[in-house]
């Protein structure tokens, strides 16, 4: 009789989901299952609002990632209004998404990830947390709070707060940047920077620790899908969207985000709440793609700062190809930070940074509108439609974990087939499977635009759904 | 409080979520006091505020984070200021907190304070004098505001952290 195991809820990820493992007759697992939990619904609650409203009312659907839906929610309220958005505004907004990725990369590797790293996958769970980290590595715990500091205190500067600031506004930001505050943020970048290459530099010399969980952590081969700017640049801010397929071959280049529905489609699996993005034109599931850190580092032609591009070039020289396996999220993400840090270092010193014309004005000359972003964990993509009154009638996010879903789920297959062994859930079985889950950084909360923290449940099934064994945490 | 000694409140909770901001509530409180002493000071430099809600330094958040360790470490009193769901509604507790570890199995990126507290300690080997003040909710609910009876409790909270501070 085969079986099935319950992983419920997964720990350290955004959001609530769980894990079914099945079993076949002999034991062996047959099947595995990323399921999301949670539902709210945001897209449904906006219908009526006045789109103006829309940065400030989609920022609240994360607590994590709120600057990401400003700034894809102000886009697309660009697009309505069919202005040009003036050239400092759409640096000032570059410059807080590049200081969110930071803290919000920060938060995923120091906070959530950094125990599995440095106590290792087989650790005692009674150790194996943030305080066990800065027990054994106190530089790297202390790192992880300045760099986290480092982007907030960036979004506080500008946005006059760091949780949901309002300063992103459609048509450009509310208010120009002060010379005070330029060089407040500048003073700020050396001290970032070095934390951000120690990091990287302590990363390089452990992770080849983990060969077992590189060769098994989502490690196969789909497209990845970004931003680029013309030149094939890493773009976080604006840009058309690239695909790339595993050998390293452009599958499709500078898309225009507006145009998604021509490339993009989104499955619904009856047991999550969290949809299936793929790529249309080779279907579903065969369009599976990832996205976010690895996702990127793969995509583009260059970072284009010196040192994430001196970091880069080393990254991919993991693999010829693309590098596949989701274990390598970490690494991407460090190399991000150090370019979030150079690139806001570069914006800041372009004199034209404290300009005060930073806001477009007008009424709505578009009934519907599409703006796209990359957020830490990927591409994020909002589209409204209005009446004329500028009220909102229909709107859609696609947002970066769901972009996941597929590779996510794919990914815990194989972990649970290298890992999990008889009826009865191991600790180090059950936080590889967790963990692999972690690489990606999923932020359910968004994804499904819902509310609440995230605890997991795995499940062990039988082939007729018994359940075999169960562990909750969170 | 002896002159000199450096004083933090951390005000946290959800304020979309009913009497669950009245941490947030506090601190903006205390913040147009201080906005009102500093105004008076400016207009009469000879005055001398007696207030002891001038000092400490104000942190409103929806959870508590490991990143609130560093300013935890350096100050020397902490007070944290949230709702709760034990007693009668609006009654105030305040209690001593002791830097503990982590709960097992707990979700490891927020903590309680006793939690972010314990984790000062571990990171910067250092943590300071720690209360909490509740007040127990009557809404949790969704909607922005204080219920009547939270409110009204309100002025007696700041005279508790006033004591505190003392």
């Amino acid at each position: 009789m085969g079986s099935t195991i319950t992983i419920d809820p997964v720990t350290r990820i955004e959001g609530h989901s769980k894990i079914t493992i099945q079993l076949d007759d002999d034991g062996r697992v047959a099947d595995a299952r990323f399921h999301v939990t949670q539902f709210r619904g945001f897209e449904k609650m906006t219908e009526g609002r006045p789109f103006h409203e829309m940065p400030s009312l989609t920022a609240r659907i994360c607590g994590i990632c709120p600057v990401s839906h400003l700034i894809a929610s102000a886009k697309t309220c660009d697009a309505l209004l069919a202005v040009t958005v003036p050239r400092t505004a759409r640096n000032l907004r570059r410059i807080m998404n590049l200081a969110q990725i930071t803290q919000s990369h920060a938060l995923s590797f120091f906070h959530l990830s950094s125990p599995d790293l440095v106590l290792g996958m087989d650790a005692d769970p009674a150790k194996r947390h943030l305080f066990g980290v800065a027990s054994a590595a106190p530089q790297l715990a202390q790192d992880g709070i300045a760099l986290r500091k480092f982007g907030q205190q960036i979004i506080e500067l500008l946005g006059g707060k760091r949780i949901h600031p309002s300063w992103i506004v459609p048509g450009g930001v509310s208010h120009p940047l002060s010379q005070e505050d330029r060089d407040a943020i500048l003073a700020m970048i050396p001290d970032a920077l070095k934390r951000a290459q120690r990091t990287i530099d302590w990363y390089k010399g452990t992770f080849s620790q983990f060969s077992d969980e590189i060769r098994t952590f989502a490690n196969f081969p789909t497209l990845f899908m970004g931003m680029v700017n013309p030149k094939g640049d890493l773009s976080m801010y604006a840009g058309r969207i690239r695909i790339m397929n595993a050998v390293g071959d452009i599958v499709a280049d500078q898309l225009e985000p507006a145009t998604y529905q021509q490339w993009l489609a989104e499955s619904v699996e009856p047991d999550s709440y969290l949809k299936s993005p793929y790529y249309k034109p080779m279907g579903y599931p065969e369009g599976i793609f990832r996205v976010g850190p690895l996702a990127r580092m793969n995509i583009i032609d260059r970072c284009g700062t010196t040192i994430a591009d001196q970091e880069w070039a080393e990254f991919r020289s993991l693999q010829r190809g693309a590098v596949l396996s989701s274990f390598h999220y970490h690494y991407a993400r460090l190399i991000e930070i150090i370019y979030c840090i150079e690139r806001i270092r570069n914006l800041l010193n372009d004199p034209d940074i404290l300009n005060d014309h930073v806001r477009s004005f007008a009424e709505p000359n578009a009934f519907e509108g599409v703006g796209m972003s990359e957020a830490p964990r990927g591409s994020l993509l909002h589209h409204y439609k209005i009446d004329k009154n500028g009220r909102i009638i229909w709107a859609n996010m696609i947002i970066a974990t769901g972009n996941n879903n597929l590779a996510m789920n794919k990914g815990v297959y194989q972990v649970a087939k290298h890992f999990v062994r008889g009826e009865q859930i191991q600790e180090g079985m059950l936080n590889r499977v967790e963990a692999v889950i972690r690489t990606f950084d999923p932020c359910l909360s968004c994804s499904t635009h819902a509310v609440g923290q995230m605890p997991l449940q795995v499940q062990l099934l039988a082939p007729d759904g018994a359940i075999l064994d169960e562990r909750f945490q969170g | 409080m002896v002159e000199g000694m450096n004083s933090l409140l951390i005000g946290y909770g959800n304020p979309l979520r009913g009497d669950d901001g009245i941490g947030w509530r506090v601190v903006e409180e205390i913040a147009n006091r201080q906005s009102s002493i500093a105004n008076s000071q400016r207009d009469n430099p000879q005055s001398t505020p007696h207030s002891a809600l001038r000092t400490p330094q104000l942190i409103a958040v929806h959870q508590l984070l490991p990143e609130l360790a560093e300013p935890i470490s350096e100050t020397d009193l902490v007070i944290f200021v949230d709702a709760s769901v034990e007693g009668e509604p609006g009654a105030i507790q305040v209690r001593t907190i002791e830097p503990a570890p982590p709960r097992i199995g707990a979700f490891t990126h927020h903590f309680d304070p006793a939690g972010v507290l314990g984790y000062a300690r571990e990171v910067y080997g250092r943590f300071p004098r720690a209360y909490l003040v509740t007040v127990t909710a009557v809404s949790l609910g969704y909607g922005e505001g204080l219920s009547e009876t939270v409110e009204a409790v309100l002025p007696e909270v700041l005279n508790q952290i006033e004591k505190l501070i003392g």
